[in-house]
């Protein structure tokens, strides 16, 4: 013992120290510590303080085991239990590897033996199916002993799944597999379609030529890849296309525009240059540029060929059609000819066999002949100068009833020959219409003809004529055949004509009511038809615009039938003897002196010789013809200047334009119509030229 | 672990370590006292520590700790211990300085 006592302070502790002893004592004795620490740093548990943990490992999905040093079970939980199916009291004791199946049971002995923390996947014996469990081994040492604690858990949710999902692996697998293989169908019938149409794929780089081999290219034109490559598939393009394909190309590249050429390309199988429609279009990057070209060539070559040869075929159609046109408008005028001399021939009878009756029946006959032939000559030459648009009209100021009279004059001796009745109102007030008269007048006299003809012995025909606002209406009315329903849409058809026997008989080309139509037209206005059946009579209807109002009291040039009667010297040339003879026994027969020759040279001649006053001159004449005939005449002129008048077979204007150029003072048609003629004569000798034409 | 903060005033910082086993129950309870003990009482200025022993088995001998749960007072001094579950309140307030010395239990 110290002399020195402790102080109050060393006290004090030390009684602080005591109390903490005796309380930290009394904890414990009265269990209130969870654990006790022994030799420092082992800790002892009290058993109540492993509830939690107890509770914790029940509680659990995963299965828990505790086993000793040779793998026997100290301790299982609930859940491993359940997983194989025993009761837990039942497991306590056994080899865990006894509860796995044969063949797992090494593995669980490796797992056991093996390092901490190691995991393995066995297969539990179970009353039914094995049970797939993954078992988590963590070691344990106490006091020198090895122990495991192991988490088990069942896999077979997770096996099921993975099942599941391979399962359905599989029929996706399927289904991508059929997938692929529709696609590679389509794909092909594809291709084909596209190869079927398209001769050639190919694709350029940016630079407008080939980077690559281009294997289509070169099945079509068999160039191979030397040939080919860069812009050597120039070289398939036909010489004549390859300037202006290059150069829309590169127009192209440059724009960036779908390319679309027609070119001939090298067809190496055929060993020939085949026409193509070629299409590209570039494809583009993500930023824009273009990144290569690919195109197709489509041969069109057999339908180009075809088409060519259509038009072809087309172009030689419209060929023989014009050349049929122009043979029938030289037919006509030819046929022409001989008609006038016959005419004259004729009118010389009139005027020579008055008296005799045979004569004169003869001389009607030939007349009437004719006239007709003429009529339809006349007919087929309209036609002909109706499709080759050449018809021309004459307009004048002329007056209604002038023209219906004129028809109605010309159509009578049929109309008598059909025995009918006619008919005939006109209004009271002039109606002046601006029309050719001739024309008009061939329209009415078509109408009338047809009135005639289409009716029965005894049948009516009426015309009449009436203002109707702005224009003038003239209907020619018939009660015989009639129109049929059927009939009707095609009667202003060209070459239409109602089948029936009697009208068989009566004639015609089937050409007057397409002519009648078209003069209408060309005159400003219509022609209709109406009728109530077969045997029900018809009527048609022509409508005219009038002419606009004009001051009154203009007379139209008048022919009038006064004027002197004189007697010239005229020579007449034409190389048709009868043609030449027989005017100039007419004119003879008028009281003048008339010479004939038979060619332009003669003419020339006898008008130095003969000087006369009038020289008629047929143009179409051998050696010098007549349009040269005059201009030597007129080159030759002395002092007398002889009236020069030109017989010919055209009327066209450009004829006259042509004759008139030449030297010539009037212009006749043939067959020269006698008056006319003589109207000329009078016109000739009038101190001032008239238009008689 | 809640530590001292400057504004907590003048009051002295507290150090405390609670040396605890796992998920003991009366370790589980104790740790819930002391935190209710610090936030009432101790407001900013206190430094609390919880040691599991079964984590650190050799934090004990150093600490002359013995069992757990046991709370260390380790500042301010005098150093002190206190074993249990904490539940007796009073004595947990004296030996933090924090309350008289409770009667004497009866045992």
């Amino acid at each position: 013992m110290n002399a020195q006592h402790p102080g109050p302070d060393a006290i004090a502790a030390m009684q602080a120290e005591l109390e903490e002893l005796r309380e930290t004592l009394r904890a414990i004795r009265s269990g209130e510590v969870d654990a006790i620490v022994v030799d420092g740093s082992r800790i002892y548990t009290l058993e109540t303080a492993e509830r939690p943990y107890r509770v914790f490992l029940e509680a659990m999905q995963e299965g828990a085991v505790t086993t000793g040093p040779e793998g026997t079970i100290l301790y299982c939980n609930m859940r491993f239990a359940n997983m194989l199916g025993a009761p837990a009291a039942r497991l306590l004791g056994c080899r865990l590897r006894d509860l796995v199946l044969e063949a797992d049971a090494e593995r669980v002995d490796r797992l056991l033996s093996a390092g901490d923390a190691t995991s393995g996947e066995v297969r539990l014996r179970t009353p039914g199916e094995p049970l797939v469990a993954q078992l988590s081994v963590s070691r344990l040492e106490v006091d020198g002993l090895v122990a495991s604690c192991i988490v088990v858990t069942d896999l077979s949710e997770a096996k099921r799944v993975e099942q599941a999902l391979r399962e359905a692996g599989e029929v996706l697998e399927q289904r991508v597999a059929e997938r692929t293989r529709e696609l590679s169908r389509s794909e092909q019938r594809f291709r084909s379609l596209v190869t079927a149409t398209t001769a050639i794929i190919w694709s350029t780089d940016a630079g407008g030529g080939f980077a690559t081999p281009q294997w289509s290219w070169q099945a079509y034109t068999g160039h191979a890849w030397e040939k080919h490559r860069g812009w050597g598939w120039a070289e398939a393009l036909h010489p004549e296309d390859r300037d202006a394909t290059l150069a829309s190309w590169r127009d192209s590249l440059v724009r960036r525009a779908v390319y679309e050429a027609s070119a001939r390309i090298w067809h190496g199988a055929t060993r020939g240059w085949r026409h193509c429609n070629i299409r590209a279009v570039p494809v583009l990057d993500a930023d824009g540029a273009v990144r290569e070209w690919v195109g197709s060539c489509e041969d069109v070559d057999d339908a180009r060929r075809a088409e060519e040869a259509l038009r072809e075929s087309e172009h030689r159609l419209k060929q023989d059609d014009r050349r049929k046109d122009e043979f029938i408008a030289t037919l006509a005028h030819e046929l022409r000819n001989p008609l006038a001399p016959i005419r004259s021939a004729a009118k010389i009878l009139e005027v020579a066999g008055a008296e005799r009756p045979q004569t004169r029946w003869a001389h009607e006959v030939i007349g009437r002949q004719v006239a007709q032939m003429a009529r339809l000559l006349d007919d087929l030459l309209d036609v002909s100068r109706i499709t080759q648009d050449k018809l021309e009209l004459k307009r004048e100021r002329v007056q209604l009833a002038d023209v219906v009279r004129s028809a109605i004059e010309t159509s009578m001796p049929l109309i008598r020959e059909q025995g009918c009745e006619l008919a005939v109102e006109l209004p009271g007030e002039p109606l002046a219409l601006d029309a050719d008269p001739t024309r008009l007048s061939q329209i009415l006299l078509n109408l009338l003809n047809n009135a005639a003809k289409y009716n029965h012995k005894g049948g009516r025909i009426a015309v009449s004529a009436r203002r109707a606002g702005a224009e003038v209406e003239v209907v020619v009315a018939d009660s015989g055949i009639g129109i049929t329903p059927e009939a009707m849409p095609r009667i202003f058809d060209m070459f239409a004509q109602v089948e029936d026997a009697r009208k068989r008989a009566r004639g015609g080309l089937g050409i007057g009511l397409a002519l009648v139509r078209r003069l209408a037209q060309m005159h400003g206005g219509t022609v209709t038809a109406r009728s109530d059946g077969a045997e029900r009579g018809s009527e048609f209807v022509l409508r005219l615009p009038l002419a606009a109002e004009r001051a009154p009291a203009e007379p139209a040039a008048a022919r009038d039938g006064q004027g002197r009667r004189e007697t010239y010297r005229i020579v007449v040339a034409d190389d048709n003897q009868d043609a030449a003879e027989s005017l100039a026994m007419l004119l003879g027969l008028e009281g003048h002196e008339v010479r004939t020759v038979y060619d332009g040279e003669q003419a020339v001649d006898e008008v130095e010789r003969f000087a006369p006053h009038i020289v008629l001159l047929d143009i179409g004449m051998p050696q010098l013809d007549g349009y040269q005939a005059a201009a030597r005449i007129r080159a030759r002129d002395g002092g007398l200047r002889p009236t020069l008048i030109a017989l010919t077979g055209w009327g066209q204007e450009q004829d006259k334009q042509r004759a008139r150029q030449a030297g010539f003072d009037h212009h006749l048609t043939k067959p020269v119509d006698l008056d006319a003629l003589l109207g000329a004569l009078k016109c000739a000798a009038a101190p001032v030229p008239c238009t008689g034409d | 672990m809640e530590g001292c903060t400057a504004s907590a005033g003048a009051g002295t910082c507290y150090v405390l370590k609670l040396y605890v086993t796992g998920m003991g129950m009366r370790s589980q309870r104790a740790i819930e006292r002391i935190r209710a003990v610090c936030r009432d009482h101790l407001e900013g200025r206190c430094e609390l520590e919880i040691v599991d022993l079964y984590e650190r088995p050799d934090a004990a001998a150093p600490a002359q700790v013995v069992a757990a749960p046991t709370l260390v007072r380790e500042a301010p001094p005098p150093v002190r211990r206190l074993v249990g579950d904490l539940s007796d309140h009073a004595r947990v307030l004296f030996q933090l300085d924090l309350g008289p010395r409770p009667a004497e239990r009866v045992r």
